[in-house]
Formats: structure tokens, sequence, C-alpha cells
């Protein structure tokens, strides 16, 4: 299965941080709200260096950034917030690593493209294949190469993160215990 | 081609003889680590929604409270309370809860929940730390209920970045001073989605407290994990624990490495990262800042071998009247160990408030900053707000430069107390 997804892009630049930009550090008081309030995470989400961003954004929005996205302390409650607030991509130069496993198990594509940054402005459209890379702005008519991500990642991202697919092997699993 | 050890231990996850750098797999896990911070919605959102679910393998899960103490306030005695509970409904034995308590990697290490040649999971980046036990030891954040449910999670091999070490610390100099000077060269983005390796003469002479303190902060290169091949200490270390001898897993020598990177240290000063970044390593001589706070603890700063410098620097002597020196053991092992050697002694006496093991002044919940304020700390992480007011500023260094800085009331250099 070869999914495409086209989304409006919000850009950031290089080295973006949990704590510093995204969710800031005393914002929120923690994983009770998360767990509890995640929609108080989307209002706070990236207005350090972006106030408009909560109300610019849309379900489906990309986001394109620079190099090491997800840099610093990596608390996911950066990647909560990401998810509440719609985004369904994140295109960058580099992923903190951590960060890539965060937005894969809350059903965010992590994609990785160097030159992206030079190649995308907040508004434009992007068209994303996740599995073979093939970027195209449809806003500045350009098309960039981006790692492709392997099955296992996609298969998670299509569930729509790592809880629909626990449940779905732990109900696989009780169906055979039940033979 | 051989293998690294980070390859080798996940090929043994995986359950197979051989994977490259690269592959995405699912791996079983040997150990996991977790603490009450993200429990509200690891446990109570995500692992609840699961359904009557019975946890993989209870003993191989360590839990502890170390964020939130002492400082249980707001929603946190809640948080605990549903936690306890968790542990009872799950028979999980190794809950270290108040009276056993410390911090999370530390404890885990401490009672032997950690062997070399593993894959040990926590949802705290700090975890790479144990990576100085010969152990593949990364974070997963919440995800620790796909663990709980599974007893397995994906993960991709990393490539290896080598850095070798050579050279004598001078006196003063040490495990501390070097990381800063790797995180001020090597910059957030030096090593994204590898593992490094640490070898060279510097590394085989440390301790394994030394060697944990190197590979809890290079975590901030955007590594994966941080690994040093076991060896006599190691041995020694695990031995001393859990009376059992250990596999020694090792990289092949004909392992391949993305980059090779040599460090000398003979040259290397005390050196502070500079608020509001660790990546930065300026020498203490070059910075004339008075001191309100100083704090010696944390994770990769409160063990055994931490306290005993800090006593040392300020036996005989008087903290400062117009600084706060705040000193927390890592466990109740360190603090009760701590005790028994005069240190604690040693440091009260001088005007140190030691205090109950956790993070602590770290993430400022005890000891929060006032706008304005200074604080020199051997904790983890100086962003601003970290410790309280986003107008205050945090310099990170090596318990000797803080314990000299607590008695000078300014940023000090440990060398002229050693």
């Amino acid at each position: 299965m070869n999914e495409t997804i086209r989304g409006r892009v919000h850009k950031f630049g290089d080295y973006v941080e949990c704590d510093s930009h995204i969710v800031p550090f005393r914002a929120v008081p923690d994983y009770v709200s998360a767990a509890e309030h995640p929609e108080k995470l989307a209002q706070v989400c990236f207005t350090p260096v972006d106030p408009e961003f909560p109300k610019r954004v849309r379900k489906g929005d990309f986001i394109v950034a620079g190099k090491g996205f997800g840099s610093g302390k990596t608390h996911e409650l950066g990647m909560i917030a990401i998810e509440v607030s719609g985004i369904k991509a994140i295109i960058a130069e580099s992923i903190q690593r951590t960060y890539f496993r965060n937005a894969v198990n809350h059903g965010i594509y992590p994609i990785i493209c160097p030159g992206i940054s030079a190649a995308a402005e907040t508004g434009d459209l992007l068209e994303v294949e996740p599995g073979t890379g093939k970027i195209t702005n449809l806003t500045r008519n350009r098309v960039l190469r981006a790692i492709p991500l392997p099955e296992l990642v996609l298969e998670i991202v299509r569930g729509g993160g790592i809880l629909p697919l626990v449940k779905k092997r732990l109900d696989a699993a009780k169906k055979q215990e039940n033979h | 081609m051989g293998m690294t050890i980070t390859e080798k231990i996940f090929a043994r996850a995986y359950g197979r003889n051989k994977v490259a750098a690269g592959d995405f797999l699912w791996a079983k896990v040997d150990t996991l680590i977790f603490h009450e911070l993200l429990t509200p919605y690891s446990i109570g959102k995500q692992f609840k929604s699961l359904g009557p679910v019975k946890v993989w393998d209870p003993d191989r899960v360590v839990i502890t409270i170390d964020h939130t103490v002492p400082g249980s306030t707001g929603p946190w005695p809640e948080v605990h309370q549903k936690l306890r509970q968790f542990v009872r409904e799950q028979g999980i034995k190794n809950f270290y809860d108040i009276g056993r308590h410390g911090i999370s990697c530390q404890i885990a290490a401490e009672n032997g929940h950690v062997l070399p040649g593993t894959l040990c999971i926590a949802d705290d980046a700090v975890v790479t730390a144990l990576g100085a036990l010969g152990v593949v030891a990364t974070k997963v954040a919440s995800e620790v209920f796909v663990i709980l449910a599974l007893g397995e999670h994906w993960f991709r091999v990393p490539e290896s970045i080598k850095i070798e070490i050579s050279g004598e610390f001078q006196k003063g100099v040490g495990a501390r001073d070097l990381v800063q000077r790797l995180l001020a060269d090597l910059g957030p983005g030096a090593a994204p989605y590898k593992a490094i390796e640490l070898v060279g003469s510097t590394i085989e002479a440390m301790s394994i407290s030394q060697r944990m303190v190197l590979c809890n902060l290079l975590e901030y290169t955007g590594a994966k994990n941080v690994i040093i091949n076991p060896d006599e200490k190691t041995a020694e270390y695990i031995h001393k624990i859990t009376g059992k001898a250990i596999e020694m897993v090792r990289s092949d020598p004909d392992a391949g490495y993305e980059k090779i990177f040599h460090y000398d240290v003979s040259n290397l000063e005390p050196l502070l990262a500079v608020p509001p970044s660790v990546h930065s390593g300026l020498p203490v001589s070059s910075i004339d800042k008075k001191v309100d706070q100083a704090f010696v603890g944390s994770c990769v700063g409160g063990r055994l071998e931490d306290l005993r410098i800090a006593a040392q620097i300020v036996k005989g002597r008087k903290v400062s009247p117009h600084t706060r020196f705040y000193v927390t053991p890592a466990t109740q092992a360190i603090y009760r160990q701590a005790e028994e050697e005069g240190v604690l002694q040693a440091l009260v006496d001088s005007g140190a408030a030691v205090m109950t093991p956790g993070c602590t002044v770290c993430l400022g919940n005890v000891g929060a900053l006032a706008p304005g304020e200074v604080c020199i700390a051997s904790s983890t992480a100086n962003y601003a707000g970290r410790m309280g007011s986003d107008q205050a500023e945090i310099y990170l260094a090596s318990p000797a430069i803080v314990a000299a800085s607590a008695v000078e009331g300014k940023i000090a250099d440990p060398r002229n107390y050693l």
C-alpha cells in the first residue's frame, strides 16, 4: 500500500525543543493534564515561537522543520500537543530519535527530507508519499526525495498510532486462545 | 563484517544471529524501568484502555517515585495512590516506594535489575546512563504501556559512532568536565539516532559511576544510546550486587562505525555549561558570578563519589552565607553509605541542606529559583524555567565545582581545594 497525503505547511527552524518551543515547561501542569485535558496542550502548542499556531492549524496539516526536530529534553508532551492540534506529518531535515518514535506512536508520519527547509514555507501545500519518499511542493512546483519509511512504521501510523496496534495484537491473541 | 555491541544486543533481543544498522524490528525487552511522572497517561489512559491485561513479566519491571519526592502536592498524591494500586494489582515486586526510594535508573542498577548484554528500556532519557554497564539502554516515553502489555517493542538498529578517549585527567578534573567538552564540541546534532560507543584508556580507568556520567549526558547529541563495552570493572560491579559472573558481550574487532572521534583529556580543565544550553563548555576560571544556590544531586551528579568530593571540599569550611547549598543523594543506599562515612555530617556541618533521595532541585520541585537568581548544579538541564523562574540562570558543572562555589558564594575553581 502506498498512501499519498496532502497538507498545509507550518514552518519552523532548527533544533526545535519541547520545553522551549513546543509546550513551555510550566505552561501545563504535567501528564495529568495530558491524560485528562489534551485540548489544553493544543492551546499552547508552539506559542513560544509562533503565537498564531493554535489558531492557524487545521486537521491534516504538516510541520516542516530544520535540523534536530525534538532536541533537548525529549518530553512526549510536545508530540501529544502536536497530535491533538491535528498535524498528520512532520517533515524535517532531521528528527531526534525519541521524537521520531513519538510521532509514529501518535499516528504522525515522521519524514526525514534533506533540503526541505529551503523548499517550503508556511502556507505551502505539499503532497507526500511516505512509502516512497516523494514530496511535491504543489505551491512552488518542486519535487524532493525524503527517506522512505519502512512498512513496520507505516503500518503503525496508518492504524492511528501504537495504541490501536497493541489492541489489535491483544485481540488477535485472545481469539487464538479461545480456539 | 563483525557487529558492534549494540547490534549484538539487538540481534539477541530480536532472536536472530545478525542484524544490521538501519533495520527496523520488534525486540524483546529484558528490563523495563519507569517512574511516576508519565503514569497518568501511560498507565491511567493507555494501558487501562486495553482492558484487563496482565503485565507480560512483572519481575522485569522496575518502578520508582522520584520526580515528585518529597514535593508531593497538587495532583501527585492521587497519582502515587493509583500507581500503588497498579503495582498491587499486577504483582510487581520491584516497586521502590518511599523508604527504599531513589532515582529510577540508579535504583535499577544498584539492585541488580540491569545486566550487561541486555536491552533495557525506560521512560526517561537519562536511562542512557546504564549503557555504562554494557547494556543497550534507551528511552521510549509513555509507550512503556506497549512493553507492559506485549513484552516487546519496535526499534531501529542504530549506526554506531566511536569516541576514543585517551590521556589522564589532571587533579580536580573528571568525567563531568569531559562530557561538557564533548557536548560543546559535538553539539545537539552530532549523533542523530546513533549508538555512541565510548572506548579508550581514559574510559578503562574510569569507575562505573564516572562512566555513567558520560553515558547519561551524551544522549544530548541526539544519540539513541551510549554504551561502553563491559570489562573487569563492570564484572566487579555486577558481582558485588548479584554474586553472578557476567556474559561479556562486546563489539567485534571488525565491527563497522560510521565515524570515529578522538579526544585527549590531558589538558582538560574544569568546565561549566552556561545557560541556557548544555552545549557549552567554558573554563571555570573565565566566569565571575555570584551564586545564590548550589546543588549536588540528580541522576548524573548525586552518587557516592559525587557526595564524597563535595564533602572533601567543604569539610572544615562554611558555605557562603548568601548561598543555599542543597545536596540530594540519588538513592537511599547512597544516603545510608554517605551517612556511615561521615560525608553527610561534613556537608551538614558546613551548612548544606541534605535531602531525601529524588530528582528534587534538578527540576525545581525543591529549591525553586526566583527571578534573577543564579544556581550552579551537578544536574542535567539548564534551559530557561527549568528550576522555577525563567529569569533565573542555571550553570551546570561537576560536584567539585559546585562545592567550591558553595563555599566561595561564587563560581569557583575546585583545584584550589584539592
